[in-house]
């Protein structure tokens, strides 16, 4: 029988030269949901979001997947949590520029494990395939687009077969159109691999199109997390002014 | 007390030198894997090495042909131009040949390393990696390390003979030194110990400039500038490092 996983993160503290980014932080997440991050540029969602996956280190706090508490593992245990569970999407897809698209996408793979070649290139191909894209794979990620770049990246992170995608801005700086073809990504991704999914984002269309659950992060913390129809008609101060994007309220402009 | 003991530029000093020394252990610990990752060393060879030489030449040739002037004057005086030779192989075999290779790489390889392991890093690629479950230590600094301990002693074999040559030209078209007249005491008065000893400084050189150029790429942050930033520190590092480890190197070889 298949393990639950979730993740529980419990008084997540985290500072950067005396700033407190995360403040005593607590978040639930289910297994299989798709949660949303909502929260203004610079808050500290990146910053959440690579706690989870052990990039970082907290000041203090827990970080449960599952039963275990990755906050004292060493690096190379993380790793092999990493390895067994997570796949990543970074902002602006990070994807190596030394390397061509077929090679970054395989490289979890080839340093990963001792799949044999054809077997690597196979796999390459599908997760390409899975993410919209074919016959690119000799292209370096310096002549792709912003949303290819993504869709590049997402064929990496999905390359080991993740339970559980992080996606950091997945649609920042694209155009609405490219934007959306990657919030429809990200539903077909779920609806292929059942993996459970964290999205941080300011764009309120993105969590519209494939959120099951949202979260507002302010102030180091999570201030209201709901099921996104409440969280919408939600009367908390925060979420009206940030949904509205009210400049008169609560959260501090700047 | 007003600042914090923790701050000071001593505690800041010590704190480097540790995450230097670990970085170290643990490219050590990578190396033991090099055979698996000869394609990446390969690559690191040719950049390191091959790109270099064009520029080592150059230099040698002139600081051969430098000293020939210098020397072969001076010895003119005595009547005792057959010695220019043993001054000039026993100054570069021991000495310049290793140095100035040394601080050729550092100022062209080294920087540039710097400058590429601190873009990454500042574009989530390092992030990237870690998140994949592969050690950034063991993907970019260890092919790097080992290419520059090979690359090294190599560039300073090069160096030594084009350097001895350029002193050569000079004796034969001003001072009418013949050739065996200019080798014949060389090989009485510069030894093999001599030889290995330079061997010994430039693989430890090859491992100072790979060793500061990854740490300070990896410890790279705040974009373009960060990575300027890196870049002149490292250089900086592995100049004053080389230099002074020479003098160590040569008080306990000799």
């Amino acid at each position: 029988m298949e393990e639950e996983i979730t993740i529980k993160v419990k008084k997540l503290t985290k500072s950067f030269n005396g700033n407190k980014v995360l403040d005593e932080l607590d978040l639930d997440i289910k297994k299989g949901e798709t949660l949303g991050i909502l929260g203004k540029s610079g808050i500290g969602k990146s910053v959440l979001l690579k706690h989870l996956i052990g990039l970082m280190k907290p000041d203090s706090g827990q970080i449960y997947i599952g039963a275990i508490d990755i906050a004292p593992l060493k690096e190379e245990d993380i790793s092999v949590i990493r390895r067994m569970l997570f796949g990543m999407l970074f902002q602006t897809a990070a994807l190596l520029n030394s390397l061509t698209v077929a090679e970054n996408v395989a490289l979890p793979l080839k340093e990963g494990t001792n799949l044999p070649e054809e077997k690597i290139r196979q796999k390459v191909k599908e997760k390409l395939a899975m993410v919209g894209l074919k016959d690119i794979e000799d292209q370096m990620p310096d002549s792709l687009s912003g949303g290819m770049r993504r869709r590049v990246g997402l064929a990496r992170a999905l390359v080991m077969d993740p339970q559980i995608i992080l996606y950091d801005e997945p649609t920042s700086g694209l155009d609405p159109i490219i934007a959306n073809s990657i919030n429809q990504l990200i539903l077909d991704v779920k609806e292929l691999t059942g993996a459970t999914s964290i999205v941080v984002t300011h764009d309120l269309n993105c969590i519209n199109r494939i959120a099951d659950r949202v979260g507002l992060l302010y102030d180091g913390k999570i201030l209201e997390i709901n099921e996104k129809e409440k969280f919408m008609k939600s009367e908390n101060p925060y979420v009206q002014q940030f949904i509205h994007g009210r400049i008169e309220g609560p959260i501090k402009i700047g | 007390m007003a600042t914090n003991s923790k701050d000071s530029a001593f505690w800041r000093g010590i704190q480097k030198a540790g995450e230097v020394i670990i970085l170290l252990f643990r490219t050590f610990y990578f190396s033991t894997l090099a055979h698996r990752n000869s394609k990446r060393i390969i690559l690191q060879i040719a950049d390191i090495g091959v790109d270099s030489v064009p520029m080592v030449s150059l230099m040698a040739i002139f600081t051969g042909m430098v000293m020939g002037l210098q020397a072969g004057h001076e010895l003119l005086k005595f009547q005792a131009q057959e010695f220019l030779g043993v001054g000039v192989a026993a100054t570069l075999v021991r000495e310049l040949g290793p140095v100035l290779t040394g601080l050729i790489v550092a100022g062209r390889a080294g920087a540039s390393m710097t400058a590429e392991i601190g873009t990454m890093q500042v574009s989530e690629e390092v992030d990237a990696l870690r998140s994949m479950a592969i050690d950034p230590i063991k993907y970019l600094v260890m092919p790097r390390f080992i290419a520059a301990i090979i690359v090294l002693p190599l560039l300073t074999i090069l160096t030594d003979v084009l350097g001895i040559s350029g002193g050569f030209l000079i004796g034969r078209v001003q001072l009418n030194i013949k050739l065996y007249e200019y080798v014949r005491h060389m090989v009485d008065f510069v030894t093999l110990k001599d030889f290995a000893n330079g061997i010994v400084k430039s693989v430890v050189f090859g491992g100072i400039i790979a060793t500061m150029a990854c740490y300070h790429g990896l410890k790279t942050e705040g974009g373009a500038r960060g990575v300027g930033k890196s870049t002149t520190l490292s250089v900086v590092d592995s100049f004053l490092l080389i230099l002074v480890s020479d003098y160590f190197i040569t008080h306990m070889l000799y």
